[in-house]
């Protein structure tokens, strides 16, 4: 709660000489590894304390904007943290052997790789907006960058669909709760913010990833709207009874406008240009010849220079893509929202006020 | 129900007598044991702080009992009310069916307890106990899934600081403690630090 509240912690690390649990109660099975109704507890104390050695200390302040960075933290992240899961809790193919002897093991599985999912992404949050100029310093900066907002919507749809998962498993309904609401309304905020400020390519030029993949993909576009579109789904479905939920719905309303919006901009156009062949792509440019525009560095406009011709010619289309007020949207909108800790943005705007009086959302 | 003071002299010449009364302040047995059930299987898998074969023990003891004269026993009362809210937030759905154990609107049987447990807690034991910090971390949890952030945060410091106080933030070598109350002591304040953090 300290990291998400922006607060200090109530348990300083450095004042506690106790050990871990011992993952020895209820024993399910000793060999190859201890499994008991614990264990997946001791894997979220984990976690939390890799997490913390990473956002804890002061160098994470500058170190969350750098590229380099962030890859460097997100390796460790990974070598810690999801590489070292016990068989029963691997994130992609969870060993189930055990599942009969232990019932509540599924959801518990589905709660932790949402934990895991989330945390990785939050490693990767400044970059919802890598063309930002306060994050690119040169071009290979600006490569990494976007590939970390890459990471960052696959790692949050990833979230979404175990908080799915989750939700299914403990039997769907609108329990009052506040771990799968809170985290939905977290990740559909940041992947509905990627999605709108994804950049497609220009006259031809591609970005490509370190490894040599396009990031401009339309297939996984469509993958991340829909995950999008399936975390508001869910978080309706829980608006009876959560008020944690129905503030969510009602503040994710205008962004889940605008990304629809863009898709359905994106979806004409591919459609008006379906039998056009597209240039073959051109190298990314040296840094010299780069210019403010293809960076979109500068001050995007304000409007599209001609919407009427926007949907029809597919190469006249500027860097900052369409509708070109996502930028803006997001700078006027959601500023609480791209500088504060993960999701204190959610509870301290004081416009969105989560009590009874609070008018239930209407879809 | 008359106010209990750590302070109050009475208090120290004649043992509380609240058996009757702490029962008052819960459900029917029927109502309890179906919540505290449901808790058990379908809520705990979420933190475990609560062990269940050593809660039910003391669980079935406490009913037994026809006086409960120690702090432990009123916040394991506590306890059982905080249990039985976070298994009315944990119901599917408001129209849940209970088979017929549970004839009130589940909505209003929440505040009840509510209400209940906030009379309860205003007698803040003398010694701090793992009973207690278990209560105030399930207080946490109601607050929190009722999106009151703030007071989950303040309740939250509160239990951290009862924690404190038992000394769970430190290997117990010296109490008398046997390897399974160690265990626990580690457990719950190491979901108290997951919390925190």
């Amino acid at each position: 709660m300290s990291t998400f509240l922006g607060r200090w912690p109530l348990i300083p690390d450095n004042y506690c000489d106790v050990r871990l649990p011992k993952n020895n109660l209820q024993t399910i099975t000793a060999h190859p590894y201890h499994l008991t109704p614990f264990t997946d507890r001791l894997l979220h104390i984990h976690t939390t304390r890799v997490m913390t050695a990473i956002m804890v200390p002061p160098s994470w302040k500058t170190d969350k904007t750098c590229p380099e960075s962030v890859l460097r933290h997100a390796k460790h992240f990974q070598e810690s943290i999801q590489d070292c899961m016990p068989p029963a809790f691997n994130l992609k193919t969870p060993d189930m052997t055990w599942d009969a002897a232990l019932p509540s093991i599924a959801q518990k599985r589905e709660h932790l790789k949402a934990n895991i999912y989330a945390l990785f992404a939050s490693l990767h949050r400044s970059f919802i907006n890598p063309y930002s100029d306060k994050l690119i310093k040169s071009t290979a900066q600006l490569e990494l960058a976007a590939s970390h907002q890459i990471t960052l919507a696959s790692a949050c749809s990833d979230t979404i669909t175990s908080l799915i998962r989750l939700h299914n498993i403990m039997g769907g309904g609108d329990r009052q709760a506040f771990f799968i609401p809170m985290t939905l309304i977290e990740t559909s905020a940041v992947l509905g913010m990627c999605l709108l400020s994804m950049r497609r390519p220009v006259k031809g030029a591609q970005y490509y990833s370190a490894a040599g993949e396009a990031h401009w993909d339309l297939d996984m576009q469509q993958r991340l709207y829909n995950s999008f579109h399936k975390a508001l789904a869910l978080l309706s479905t829980l608006t009876e009874r959560s008020k944690i939920a129905q503030k969510g719905v009602r503040v994710l309303q205008s962004l889940k406008r605008k990304v629809e919006s863009r898709i359905a901009a994106e979806n004409d156009s591919r459609a008006s240009h379906v039998n056009r062949e597209f240039p073959a792509p051109l190298p990314i440019p040296d840094e010299a010849t780069l210019d403010d525009e293809w960076l979109g560095c500068a001050s995007p406009p304000l409007v599209p220079e001609s919407t009427s011709n926007q949907e029809n010619d597919f190469e006249t289309n500027n860097l900052a893509g369409f509708p070109n007020d996502g930028a803006e949207y997001m700078e006027s909108e959601w500023a609480a929202f791209a500088c504060s800790p993960d999701q204190s943005w959610f509870f301290s705007d004081d416009l969105f006020s989560v009590g009874i009086e609070s008018p239930r959302v209407i879809n | 129900m008359r106010r209990i003071s750590s302070h109050d002299p009475d208090r120290l010449l004649q043992p509380l007598n609240l058996g009757n009364d702490i029962a008052k302040h819960l459900p029917k047995r029927l109502v309890t044991d179906c919540l505290i059930q449901f808790f058990i299987q379908e809520v705990n898998w979420m933190y475990e702080m609560i062990y269940p074969a050593a809660f039910f023990e003391k669980y079935y003891l406490w009913w037994s009992q026809p006086n409960h004269y120690t702090d432990d026993d009123v916040q394991f009362g506590l306890l059982i009310l905080r249990l039985c809210l976070n298994s009315l937030q944990a119901l599917p759905h408001r129209n849940h069916p209970t088979d017929g154990v549970i004839d009130a609107p589940l909505a209003a049987l929440e505040r009840g307890l509510h209400a209940e447990a906030c009379k309860l807690d205003i007698c803040r034991p003398r010694v701090s106990s793992i009973t207690r910090v278990q209560q105030l971390f399930f207080h946490v949890c109601y607050l929190k899934n009722n999106a009151e952030i703030k007071d989950s945060w303040f309740v939250l410091s509160d239990a951290v600081k009862e924690a404190h106080e038992l000394g769970l933030h430190l290997d117990d070598t010296t109490a008398n403690s046997n390897e399974f109350e160690l265990e626990i002591r580690r457990r719950v304040f190491w979901n108290l630090y997951i919390w925190d953090r």
